[in-house]
């Protein structure tokens, strides 16, 4: 049952990360790629969690104490690694959030629309 | 002084320009003197690093914090890793003095010299990294930092349009990279670099003992998932359409920089896992070929849009994403020949590139215009920077005496142990980019200005120097390099660049650098 669960929660965050590029890649509004980045960049922070977590009961916190053995430890602890990674992860999707809405501004300041279909036109598919 | 120190000099000052530059009013000179201040140590310290990694016989470690390996994150630099982070150096080095004068009407500079500084700081921590989730960090801090400075002009809504298309693309596939991660974390149970590869190879190693799963295909994962950020980061193929948009629209100090060494951060980092931490991979046969392909596509297709472009900052991006093809054609090869010539080549192209950039910038600089049409005629009142533009497509297409001839040469060797027909590639393309840059020069020297709001003051303006002279000499200081590394490259390559390949390709003594270190600190402990 709890695999079967795992599997299940496993699907849906890689169909996450597949829905976040397919989104980034094809919506056109500039904010709506940014959520779909957000969404993809969750997904994978989740799996992350869920690579360190242990579904058993009781868990421990992943502090060592003496009354415990180092077996049993190891066995019960959730691995601190992946949220440590996570957290590093989670401060730089913030930054990139931000600097990725200040070009989002900035484009409706130059253009009035935050839509990448409105200013291709504008600037008249140079190029490629 | 210590290894760590060095990408935390350029870290550290541009952390505190934007408070100096407060405190100061946001006075010029005091931000200039600043920043070069702070670009002149960098490159001094990469210098005190080449001279130490190159007179010590193995990789150098250094613990941050001196947490060692498996626990903590360390760095370790081997003759590869000093050879980048001292070209990297230089080259910012020279952008920073040239962007002083290509700057001089901008306001916010204080910030484009912060976000300089930061670019710096993640490509030398890249660079230098022995960690594989620090590679992602300084992934996204060389990122963040490039995708501020392809926006600097935000006023312009090319460049505005470029940051965010690059900014999205780059952070889509760093997020991938970090997915990848999570896979090669799963089986290994470590993220560290030297103790991945003494995983790989069997080999036990202190404290993170066993592996879960299945390692091969936790790694083929980890490859499709690594080589699809490459993709993008890199400007390989399918992912090179944002670098023509934010190369074009960034500022030309900082165009040469991306060109010359940011998209060199992808490849790189598939060059030290595929040619140390994960030598002989099972399935690497066909990873081959999809780099050979990808590599051959890339430069098939960008060397025949540089011939139709009508801007000259997108002719001259679309060339690097020609050599970025070449670049990954040679790491396809596995041969130690293969990555000689592709750290040769990494070198030279940056030299060369940065060299183009800054000097099609003097032009730009002088006309405000990057249309080729509105450029024509420039080139006889700039006499000088013509001569060095030429030096450096000359160079770029591989003409004998010059650098990138030689490194050029070195992939079409190693392409020809694969095929004859994927090494004519090589000679095929740089036929079609000559006939680019031929074109290019052809009109820059011979065209006729065209009527515009420039003619007026042109008539009584024909007898004044237009030459800018910081901008002549940092190009001649890079037109010189381009020459030496020329004419003396079989003196250099077996100096230097020949023992950078074989250390990088000593997976043993990189792993063992960061064993002996951890095993003394845990037997210490107990």
């Amino acid at each position: 049952m709890i695999d079967l669960l795992l599997a299940y929660i496993t699907l849906t965050l890689f169909g996450m990360v597949l829905l976040g590029i397919y989104g980034v890649v094809t919506r056109s509004n500039l904010i709506k790629k940014i959520i779909m980045l957000n969404i993809m960049g969750d997904a994978v922070n989740m799996l992350f969690i869920l690579i360190g977590y242990r579904i058993v009961f009781p868990v421990f916190p992943p502090i060592y104490e003496e009354h415990i053995t180092f077996e049993e430890f190891l066995s019960r602890a959730v691995d601190p690694t992946p949220q440590a990674l996570v957290l590093t992860a989670i401060v730089i999707g913030m930054a990139m959030n931000i600097l990725l809405a200040t070009y989002a501004i900035q484009f409706y300041r130059l253009h009035g629309t935050v839509d990448a279909r409105d200013i291709a036109e504008i600037i008249g598919g140079e190029g490629e | 002084m210590e290894v760590g120190i060095v990408p935390i000099i350029p870290l550290g000052f541009a952390f505190f320009l934007p408070f100096i530059a407060f405190i100061t009013g946001r006075r010029r000179g005091v931000v200039i003197a600043y920043s070069l201040v702070g670009l002149l140590a960098t490159f001094i310290s990469a210098l005190w690093l080449f001279n130490e990694v190159y007179s010590s016989n193995g990789p150098l470690v250094y613990a941050l914090g001196n947490w060692i390996a498996p626990i903590g994150i360390v760095l370790e630099v081997d003759l590869m890793g000093a050879i980048l982070v001292l070209l990297t150096a230089f080259l910012f080095l020279m952008a920073g003095i040239y962007a002083v004068e290509y700057l001089s009407h901008d306001h916010g500079i204080e910030f484009f010299y912060t976000s300089l500084l930061g670019l710096e700081a993640g490509l030398i921590g890249l660079f230098m990294t022995g960690d594989a989730f620090n590679t992602f960090v300084m992934l996204e801090v060389t990122g963040a930092s490039a995708y501020a400075l392809v926006g600097f002009y935000r006023s312009r809504s090319e460049a505005v349009e470029g940051a965010f298309k690059y900014g999205i693309s780059g952070a889509t596939a760093t997020t991938l990279y970090f997915l990848a991660l999570g896979f090669i974390y799963a089986s290994f149970g470590t993220l560290n670099m030297a103790d991945l590869s003494a995983k790989f190879h069997g080999i036990s190693f202190p404290v993170t003992t066993k592996l879960f799963g299945e390692p091969t295909l936790a790694l083929a994962i980890f490859f499709a998932l690594t080589l699809s950020m490459v993709i993008v980061k890199s400007a390989i193929f399918p992912g090179h359409y944002w670098l023509p948009y934010a190369h074009s629209a960034a500022p030309s100090p900082v165009s040469a920089l991306l060109s010359g060494l940011v998209v060199s951060g992808g490849v790189y980092l598939l060059a030290r896992y595929l040619y140390t931490v994960f030598y002989s991979l099972p399935f690497w046969k066909t990873l081959s070929v999809v780099l050979l392909t990808l590599g051959a596509a890339s430069a098939l297709l960008s060397s025949i849009m540089m011939v139709v472009q009508k801007d000259v900052k997108r002719l001259v991006a679309y060339s690097t994403i020609l050599h970025m093809g070449y670049l990954v054609m040679a790491l396809g090869v596995g041969t130690q020949l293969a990555l000689t010539a592709f750290l040769y080549h990494t070198v030279n192209h940056a030299i060369a590139k940065g060299m183009l950039f800054l000097t099609v910038g003097a032009f730009i600089h002088h006309a405000g215009t990057r249309k080729i049409d509105e450029l024509a005629g420039i080139g006889k009142k700039m006499p000088l920077t013509t001569a060095l533009f030429a030096l450096a497509t000359l160079s770029l297409i591989g003409v004998p005496p010059l650098n990138v001839f030689f490194s050029k040469m070195l992939i079409f060797n190693a392409l020809l142990q694969v095929s004859p027909l994927v090494a004519s590639v090589v000679v095929i393309t740089s036929a079609i980019a000559a006939w680019a840059y031929f074109r290019l020069f052809i009109t820059l020297w011979r065209g006729k200005p065209v009527e515009g709001h420039h003619h007026g003051h042109d008539e009584h303006e024909e007898p004044e120097r237009h030459e800018v002279p910081l901008f002549v000499a940092v190009n001649l200081v890079l037109g010189i390099l381009v020459v030496i590394l020329g004419v003396l490259a079989p003196v250099i390559i077996d100096k230097f660049f020949h023992p950078a390949a074989v250390q990088a390709m000593e997976w043993q003594s990189y792993f063992d650098a960061v064993k002996r270190l951890a095993e003394a600190t845990f037997s210490a402990l107990g």
